[in-house]
């Protein structure tokens, strides 16, 4: 077991360095830098020009003069070790470690939201498509999950702003204060994995009604839904499991679309807007951030494999 | 003769349809069939695959498959009860019950995520026969009862964590703990090796002497006559014979009958002829001229009379076309290590076939591979024509390709599906650059007319023919470059029992035409015999007797081959006494193979005395 994390635990640090690596790198390739872009999009007025000044001395601050492109690299590399990544150049007033433990929790709390109200639904409705496979229920459930799988998110957001607060005002129209706020943006970002996840789920359930131990169940003379919980569901989660983990750890990241639609302070906007004005600490931070984040759940994920499937559990030998 | 018995159910025309494929065509797998079943009674339903033998008792139970219907009959319980029209919740009070189902395979018909605990117990609490921990306990009871040793430790158990045997009989135990008035066993020991085989139907004649009715579907004879009192003969869908169990083999009257036992290849057949003429004699229009096996006469061509004892057996040494010295195979897999094969040496002599038996992991296979070549071996040398395996040069082993090949268990699954027939087996002519383009295919035709495949079927794929034609197809393709050696791995342990004794007969054919080298491997002791100069018997990686066949079939001497001499079942004859212990590993490090007689070799251990035990 403890070679079992240890083994994890390098992979886990050079796949972070990886990322890390390539991510400077495309970002050095990148046409422009932050300093040439905000001059451009704010048209280099005076209070621009101001503003360049201040970014460019906090720069040279921490990273000093004129200093090569790999000193840079490891640098922000040291900050990112120590949880000290200094300035963002985007919002010079604060720093990146701080944008992302401000920003974080408001994207974590709207994932773990939306993914378990897709899991929600996803399982019922995968199970009975599966228990009545190829009939009209199973083809009309079906044919909801495609159209709910072609319907990206900002969509969906503006369809549920149109209805609940254009037509019927049920509900604040953005914002970040309370329980309200969520429930919009919970169920736009819910529907693509709600589709992609009952998919997953009826076939994993079809799959598991034709073992044989499952008509052992039946010729036991247990209940339906025993068997179908205890025998059935418990044996088609194993695989569901591997696909939750990576859309749980995406949604984290944040969605540039709905945080802005509805005035969501997560880590979306910070994480798209860094890539887009060049602004290489809060880009290289957000996106080692989001790659930890991967990394966790996968981790997480062979956990609870071992929890569900006891076939797994290292620990146990055949006896 | 049980009219005071209880009639516990009495099938009547049931019909079973299945719609198949695309185009919802309709088959119908079960044809009105009829039977009853007393209490206490033990009936057996046999016929080959694709008879209807499972889907028939099945249906019984309302297990038929999402795309087959009942279509007719009633089937009684108690003589009022329809369990075919019954509510589910009526029939769910019944199975698992009154009437409990055990299936082929223990590995996949227990939970995987399941402890045995949870499986022993929750049909208990369902038909709410007690409570939770008398439950408990009556699972660890029953356990206990079925042989499985520490059953309140093993209760925690998952099934994996068991081994074979244990988990079989874990599952005979969930189906037992209920105490079920009718036990239906599906091809119980099907998976199983033959001394297990032997373990599990005493478990079930013990459970049958103890009142409970039984239904067992196999399609082996002697399974079949170890325990049953009754039989059901099915074929196509239909029951073409009903009779008790001594009547149906001494005086089957139904062709399709005489044909099945006609075919039952067993251990002595070889010795004892005119018991097979038996059966025979008694049907006048007997199956004479397509009956598989005409006992005896595969036997008279190349294999030595038995009389000489070990005369032919013991060839000039430049006859030895493949050499084994002091061979091992060990794999490192994640847990641990497996000695899969240890210390074999063997010699194999041009036109000889020398059978290899053993249960399933005792490292029959691996030596077959290492043998083809197919891994290295770990230490000890395999010598073709004199020279050494390891260090031939590419071209060299190129050439052992050519002159030795093999024919697997699953002729399916080792014939390229995308490739037609013809193509299959012009296939390795290709690969050795035999011939040009029209030669290859002239070859591979009357290759297919040597094995009795029509080569007009040639371009048409493997999936279009039966498992037994695709057998055949596999057998031609391993002939098409006139090997030398042929290896055999279960070749015919995957078909019915008449096609297997059409291979066999094949073989036979194929072997005195051409003087193949054959290295054949079953797990099946009458098929060994029945093909066999020279048999090698195997367990944990070792040799433990090596001798002519008629030699070791009369005089094992080694504790194990008596063992497994001891389990077969044979149908013609009543088993022999079988001791459940395993015997004592005589074979480690310090045995030895000791000639006991010209060319009868017995593992010993160093030291033990060398008399020769009685017999």
């Amino acid at each position: 077991m403890v070679r079992f994390t240890v083994h994890r635990l390098v992979r886990a640090i050079i796949t972070l360095v990886m990322v890390s690596l390539l991510t400077f790198v495309l970002l050095q390739l990148a046409p422009g830098n932050f300093a040439d872009l905000s001059a451009i999009t704010s048209g280099a007025t005076m209070t621009a020009q101001g503003q360049r000044d201040e970014v460019m001395s906090s720069f040279t601050a921490r990273y000093g003069d004129q200093v090569p492109a790999w000193q840079q690299y490891l640098i922000f590399m040291k900050g990112a070790v120590t949880w000290d990544m200094g300035p963002s150049y985007k919002y010079p007033s604060l720093t990146v470690e701080g944008i992302i433990a401000g920003a974080f929790p408001v994207s974590a709390t709207i994932a773990v939201l939306a993914v378990a109200l897709a899991l929600l639904v996803a399982v019922p409705i995968g199970v009975l498509a599966a228990r009545r496979r190829n009939g009209w229920l199973d083809n009309l459930l079906m044919f909801l999950v495609t159209i709910g799988n072609s319907v990206p998110n900002y969509l969906m957001g503006a369809f549920l702003l149109i209805i609940l607060v254009g037509r019927l005002n049920l509900l604040p129209s953005g914002g970040w204060d309370g329980p309200l706020n969520m429930v919009m943006p919970v169920i736009a970002l819910a529907i693509g994995p709600m589709a992609v996840l009952a998919r997953y789920v009826r076939s994993a359930v079809i799959e598991t009604l034709r073992e044989e131990y499952v008509t052992t169940a039946i010729a036991k003379g247990g209940p339906g839904r025993t068997i179908m919980v205890r025998h059935v569901l418990r044996n088609s989660l194993i695989p569901v499991v591997t696909v939750v983990g990576p859309i749980v750890a995406s949604l984290m990241a944040g969605t540039v679309f709905i945080e802005t639609m509805f005035r969501i302070p997560g880590l979306g906007q910070y994480f798209t807007g860094a890539a887009t004005s060049r602004d290489m600490p809060l880009l290289m931070g957000t996106t080692l951030f989001f790659a930890a984040l991967l990394v966790i759940t996968n981790v997480v994920v062979d956990v609870s494999y071992g929890i569900l499937d006891p076939r797994t559990r290292m620990e146990r030998r055949p006896a | 003769m049980s009219a005071e018995r209880e009639r516990l159910l009495e099938v009547r025309d049931l019909q079973v349809r299945f719609k198949m494929g695309k185009k919802q065509t309709e088959l119908v797998a079960v044809n009105n069939i009829s039977y009853d079943l007393h209490a206490g009674e033990a009936l057996a339903i046999v016929g080959e695959s694709g008879s209807g033998k499972s889907v028939g008792v099945r249906a019984l139970l309302g297990l038929t498959a999402e795309n087959g219907k009942v279509t007719n009959g009633t089937a009684l319980y108690k003589g009022e009860q329809n369990l075919l029209t019954m509510s589910q919740g009526r029939l769910n009070r019944l199975r698992g019950k009154d009437i409990a189902m055990v299936f082929q395979d223990a590995m996949q018909s227990l939970n995987p995520t399941l402890t045995l605990e949870t499986q022993l117990i929750e049909h208990q609490i369902w038909h709410r026969l007690c409570d939770h921990t008398t439950a408990r306990k009556r699972a660890i009871e029953m356990l206990g009862k079925m042989g499985i040793p520490k059953p309140e430790q093993r209760i925690h158990a998952y099934p994996f964590e068991l081994s074979g045997g244990l988990r079989q009989r874990a599952m005979i135990a969930m189906a037992m703990v209920t105490n079920p008035v009718l036990l239906i066993a599906d091809e119980p020991t099907t998976a199983v090796d033959v001394t297990l085989q032997r373990q599990i139907l005493d478990l079930l004649a013990d459970i049958k002497a103890e009142g409970t009715a039984m239904i067992m579907i196999t399609h082996d004879l002697g399974v079949a006559r170890d325990l049953c009192d009754r039989v059901e003969v099915m074929n196509n869908g239909e029951i073409v014979e009903s009779t008790d169990m001594t009547n149906f083999l001494s005086n089957a009257q139904h062709p399709y009958s005489q044909k099945l036992l006609a075919a039952t290849v067993e251990v002595g057949d070889v010795v004892d002829e005119p018991d097979n003429g038996d059966v025979k004699a008694s049907g006048e229009d007997g199956p004479s001229d397509e009956a598989p096996v005409q006992s005896g006469s595969v036997q008279s061509g190349s294999v030595q009379n038995g009389s000489g004892e070990g005369g032919s057996t013991a060839p000039e040494p430049a006859d030895v076309v493949l050499k084994a010295v002091s061979v091992s195979k060990t794999f490192h897999p994640k847990s641990g290590v497996v000695h899969a094969v240890r210390d074999v040496s063997l010699d194999l002599h041009r036109g000889e076939t020398i059978g290899l038996v053993g249960e399933s992991g005792s490292g029959k296979s691996t030596l077959a591979r290492i043998f083809l070549d197919l891994i290295p071996v770990t230490d000890g040398v395999v010598e073709f024509g004199g020279k050494d395996l390891v260090q031939m040069k590419p071209a060299e082993r190129q050439d052992l390709r050519h002159d030795m090949q093999a024919v697997f268990q699953n002729a399916t699954g080792s014939l390229l599906p995308h490739y037609t027939v013809l193509d299959n087996v012009i296939e390795p002519l290709n690969i050795h650059h035999v011939g040009d383009p029209a030669s290859r295919k002239a070859r591979a035709k009357e290759l297919l007319t040597k094995v009795g495949v029509d080569p007009k079927r040639g371009h048409q794929y493997p999936r279009q023919f039966s498992g037994g034609q695709q057998q055949r197809i596999a057998t031609a393709r391993a002939l098409a470059l006139d090997p030398e050696i042929l290896v055999c791995d279960e070749p015919t342990s995957a078909l019915d029992v008449s096609v297997q004794a059409q291979i066999l007969d094949l073989f036979a054919d194929l072997r005195s035409e051409l003087g193949l080298t054959c290295l054949f491997i079953s797990h099946n002791l009458a098929v060994i015999e029945k093909v066999s100069d020279r048999v090698a018997v195997m367990r944990h990686g070792w040799i433990v007797e090596l001798a002519p066949t008629k030699e070791l079939f009369n005089n094992p001497q080694h504790p194990y081959t008596r063992q497994l001499l001891n389990a077969v079942l044979p149908v013609r004859r009543d088993p022999q006494q079988f001791d459940n212990a395993v015997p004592e590993p005589t074979e480690d490090e310090n045995s030895e193979l000791v000639e006991i007689a010209p060319g009868h070799l017995v593992r010993q251990s160093i030291g033990a005395a060398t008399e020769v035990p009685a017999a």
